[in-house]
């Protein structure tokens, strides 16, 4: 692939704290959540429904504030999205009015310094790294859900970001597509050297995919561990090592 | 990793074509029983009346070629047209702009609120002694008349439409770079609306055709000012020609609006 890519930035979660008002006055949902993620580092945060890891999610994708403590990426503090970051959501939340060429070009028009041609062959190399050729002129619509993640994928990877944010991507699709999906993002994460935070309730998605999992635990949101996975890729989930791992990471989310 | 993709179900292109095809026939047999049994009773039931009461088909038929003949039909035609056409246009550009402008912001919104609540009841008849006044008793004046029709109808489909746009949407085209409230009204809110903006507009246009009748009852002439002298001349068949003379032009543009529609939203 003769893509030039920007390579992986550094993320840093200093103290970041949620609170949420409600009726019975706030809500705790982050307490205190620090970790770091070195460049091309790819970190898995896992944990149970309402442990907070959305909220984690939406606060460093910038979407929502912190109460208090703050999100840097590249040492600049993240208050909004940028194109700095390519995010991917579990509803894929596609343009229905795009084609799966329209979609992964959305970024790409506004794009200063990059003319036509240069954006349709990097459309081009995009469908050809997710594998959706033939479907360049399909909507939204008549893909499938895996399909559809790969376009999801090839919109955020279109802009060049150093850092790829995604809130459970594969939790929607079957588990076959599912683990076909994840051997497909390990390699466009080898071969194009971004950070990526992969947020997902999945023990066994996080241990196969990250270098490092960030574990958080079943009271409101609290970071447990973080967990270094030091198995070499491809990993198996019949390994012995990767069993040890999924166990430790359980027992954090469980105790 | 391109090998893989096959496994996955296959995109669907269509619902199968035969099928609608055999619907359709069938509608089209059935629209077509319906239609006789109409016109038999409408028979029935003049062979009883006065034809200043109500005229058989028969009748009908006889007035509408003389009219046609006659060239009366198209003099009319052609009279309404020029304000139905500026008045639909005008008022379906403004309606679209204001509904997409108040349901984008809200502080738009929380400011023209009151204002909004006050007109929005008045019905557009009550209006003819301001197209008089401001206007005159012309195609402009008539013109404002189905103006502000349209307008509603667009405000409100098209305001519907955009609270209706998906956050998530908007967040993923800011973090696609897309800034401000110009460019992602442009890039994301309009075309996400835009089944519902369309929507509107059709409506729109089948409503502005009813106005044009009574736009026209100040003296604007037309198809409407026809239909209103017939009707004082107790020229029933008359009348019913002219109504079926708006019915077909409804007809036409609707058959021709839902054409386009259908080639813009594609992708639904």
């Amino acid at each position: 692939m003769a893509m030039t890519e920007s390579g992986g930035s550094s993320v840093q979660v200093s103290g970041v704290s949620k609170r949420y008002a409600s009726e019975q006055g706030s809500v705790r949902a982050l307490a205190d959540v620090t970790f770091g993620v070195d460049p091309g580092e790819f970190v898995c945060i896992v944990g149970p429904s309402g442990c907070g890891k959305t909220t984690l999610f939406r606060i460093l994708a910038g979407l929502e504030p912190a109460t208090r403590g703050q999100v840097t990426l590249n040492d600049s503090v993240v208050t909004e999205p940028t194109p700095n970051m390519g995010i991917v959501f579990q509803e894929y939340h596609l343009f229905p009015w795009r084609t799966v060429r329209g979609n992964i070009a959305f970024g790409l028009e506004k794009a200063v310094g990059l003319d036509g041609t240069d954006r349709d062959q990097r459309v081009q190399q995009l469908i050809d790294l997710v594998g959706l050729a033939g479907f360049e002129d399909s909507y939204p619509k008549s893909l499938s859900g895996g399909m559809k993640q790969r376009v999801a994928l090839a919109r955020a990877l279109a802009i060049d970001p150093a850092l790829l944010l995604m809130d459970e991507p594969f939790g929607a699709v079957d588990a076959q597509t599912r683990e076909r999906l994840q051997d497909e993002l390990l390699d466009i994460w080898q071969e194009t050297g971004k950070t990526i935070l992969f947020v997902t309730h999945d023990v066994e998605e996080a241990v196969t995919l990250a270098d490092r999992v960030v574990v958080m635990g079943r009271d409101p949101g609290q970071l447990r561990e973080i967990v270094p996975i030091d198995i070499d890729r491809p990993r198996s989930r019949t390994d012995a090592a990767f069993g040890t791992s999924a166990e430790r990471v359980r027992s954090l989310i469980e105790n | 990793m391109a090998t893989d993709v096959q496994q996955e179900p296959a995109p669907t292109t269509n619902d199968g074509e035969l099928p609608v095809v055999g619907i359709d026939r069938r509608r089209a047999g059935l629209g077509t029983v319906g239609l006789a049994g109409f016109l038999g009773l409408w028979w029935l039931a003049a062979l009883f009346q006065p034809a200043y009461v109500l005229p058989s088909p028969a009748v009908v038929a006889e007035a509408a070629v003389a009219e046609f003949a006659s060239g009366e039909v198209f003099v009319a035609l052609g009279q309404s047209i020029q304000h139905w056409i500026p008045g639909t246009i005008i008022g379906t550009t403004l309606g679209v702009a204001a509904g997409v402008a108040l349901g984008w912001s809200s502080l738009l919104d929380d400011i023209s609120s009151p204002v909004v609540r006050t007109l929005r009841p008045v019905p557009p008849l009550a209006l003819i002694g301001f197209a008089i006044a401001w206007f005159g008793i012309n195609h402009a004046g008539a013109a404002f008349i189905i103006a502000v029709g349209a307008f509603w109808i667009n405000f409100y489909a098209s305001y519907g439409g955009v609270e209706g746009v998906s956050d998530d949407l908007l967040d993923v085209a800011r973090s696609l770079g897309v800034d401000g409230d110009l460019a992602l009204i442009k890039t994301v809110v309009i075309p996400a609306a835009s089944p519902e903006i369309m929507t509107g507009i059709r409506t729109g246009i089948g409503r502005c055709w009813m106005l044009v009748v009574a736009a026209e009852i100040f003296g604007v002439p037309g198809i409407g000012r026809r239909i209103l002298r017939a009707s004082n001349n107790l020229q029933v068949d008359v009348v019913i020609t002219y109504i079926l003379v708006l019915s077909i032009m409804f007809l036409l543009v609707d058959m021709a609006y839902r054409a386009v529609q259908k080639r813009v939203l594609v992708w639904r």
